[in-house]
């Protein structure tokens, strides 16, 4: 309070904190206590100790719990196990073998050869045999590098170390790459390190290999070694004649027939089938 | 402050005391009580203005707190968790006469200020009639609502953010009411106001 009877903050707040309390009631602390010790007994506070903050630790307390410590430990060695399996099982058959897949290109050019693979329709399996519908030609994949174009009434088989051309006409495209690729026919088979070339296989077995791009080995059945370039044009060869350019084998040229007549298309697997050549 | 450590007195802090009766040793509890009876009265006394009733609501105020002593965070004063029940106590005391007194079939979860007239009418009589050039009497006139943001900030001294957590109000109303409970209790004392 100032001089002029007036009150500032400063002795508001000092005469607020002077404030008389009324003495409490001499039996009011032996009330309390009464009530108290009637009272049931407070929660105990949560331990500090065991906070549970994370949700590994709660996994743990699962763990530490008799009760749950048997179908928690199964569940986990299943979940473990199960991962394992999705993590390490193949995608799909193990390969014994370059994966040769069918492709559908029903609207494949007749010229082009595919570049774009459209979509597999399904393995093939080491001895299945493949002939193209006739007007609907195959598409086939071997490996990561080699793609295989049957023309209509083509029929290759599936050999433990690739594709066996067995009658018609078949186009490859394979791609550059360290190691070759081979391709069978009846008159032997064609190694390849990346190139495009086509196989025409007559009924009798006669084979003409025409090379669209880089170079080739044409190796007979005999052991006979030919090295076919684009610029060579066709050579030829039968089982039991050496590959030939068909420049110098004008003889077997006209042993060649014409394109194989369409036949049905239909998937084999026929296991009593030899390999031309072993892997 | 470390409230598990003993006072500059030696007494023991309250967190032990606390921790001791969540222990089991409930019968110490009554250090809390003789600690803090007489500011839990007193303060429940000036809300309520009726000394039988303060003692009502005092006893309830501790018996509440022992039931929830669980809740208390031993890492903070025990003071202002403890006012806050009482005061608590003592609002639930008077809104529960008033309804008994006044208008029995009110709703007794009326909001505070609603408590004002019957805090008027049931302070200390004796009191009231020297509020005129008593600074008890013109706080006992006061609104609850302000008497108990004057009561905590100024008698208990507790500071700005422990009086609104123990109104369980926002820091700005607590400053609020407390302006304006100065406003009122200057304009009361004006000339006449003696301390």
């Amino acid at each position: 309070m100032t001089d002029d009877g007036t009150w500032t903050q400063e002795r508001l707040e000092e005469a607020l904190a002077g404030l008389p309390y009324p003495a409490p009631p001499p039996d009011l602390a032996d009330a309390i206590m009464a009530s108290v010790l009637a009272a049931p007994a407070p929660a105990p506070r949560p331990a500090a100790d065991a906070p549970h903050s994370s949700f590994f630790e709660r996994l743990a307390s699962l763990f530490r719990s008799p009760g749950l410590l048997l179908p928690v430990g199964a569940a986990a060695l299943l979940l473990v196990g199960l991962s394992s399996h999705l993590l390490t099982r193949p995608s799909g058959p193990v390969p014994t073998a370059p994966v040769v897949a069918r492709v559908d290109v029903p609207t494949l050019p007749a010229a082009d050869f595919p570049l774009v693979v459209a979509s597999v329709a399904g393995p093939l399996a080491v001895g299945d045999s493949l002939t193209a519908w006739p007007g609907a030609p195959d598409l086939v994949t071997v490996g990561s590098r080699t793609r295989a174009r049957l023309a209509s009434g083509a029929s290759v088989r599936v050999a433990t170390w690739g594709l066996v051309v067995q009658a018609g006409r078949v186009a490859f495209e394979v791609e550059a790459g360290d190691e070759p690729v081979e391709v069978g026919c009846p008159a032997g088979r064609v190694v390849v390190l990346g190139t495009r070339f086509t196989l025409d296989v007559a009924p009798s077995g006669a084979t003409t290999l025409t090379v669209d791009e880089g170079r080739v080995r044409f190796e007979g059945a005999e052991g006979t070694v030919l090295e076919v370039t684009s610029f060579d044009g066709p050579a030829v060869a039968a089982p039991g004649v050496p590959p030939r350019l068909r420049a110098s084998m004008s003889r077997l040229e006209a042993d060649v027939p014409p394109p194989s007549p369409a036949r049905p298309a239909r998937v084999a697997t026929d296991p009593t089938l030899e390999e031309p050549f072993g892997p | 402050m470390d409230t598990a450590r003993r006072d500059e007195d030696g007494a023991i802090g309250d967190a032990m005391v606390v921790a001791e009766v969540l222990a089991g040793h409930r019968e110490l509890f009554r250090a809390l009580v003789e600690r803090y009876q007489g500011r839990v009265y007193g303060m429940v006394a000036h809300l309520v203005g009726d000394r039988e009733l303060a003692r009502d609501v005092a006893q309830d105020a501790f018996l509440s707190a022992f039931r929830g002593l669980a809740s208390f965070d031993p890492s903070r004063p025990f003071a202002p968790w403890l006012f806050k029940i009482a005061q608590r106590s003592a609002f639930t005391a008077l809104r529960r006469v008033r309804g008994r007194r006044e208008t029995p079939d009110a709703d007794l979860v009326a909001d505070r200020a609603s408590v004002e007239g019957h805090a008027d009418a049931v302070v200390d009589r004796e009191a009231t009639r020297q509020a005129s050039g008593d600074l008890v009497g013109l706080v006992a006139a006061l609104d609850p609502k302000y008497r108990s943001a004057v009561l905590l900030r100024h008698r208990e001294g507790l500071s700005l953010a422990e009086t609104a957590e123990a109104l369980e109000i926002p820091l700005g109303t607590v400053k609020s009411r407390l302006h304006e409970a100065y406003r009122i209790l200057r304009a009361r004392l004006g000339g006449e106001g003696r301390p």
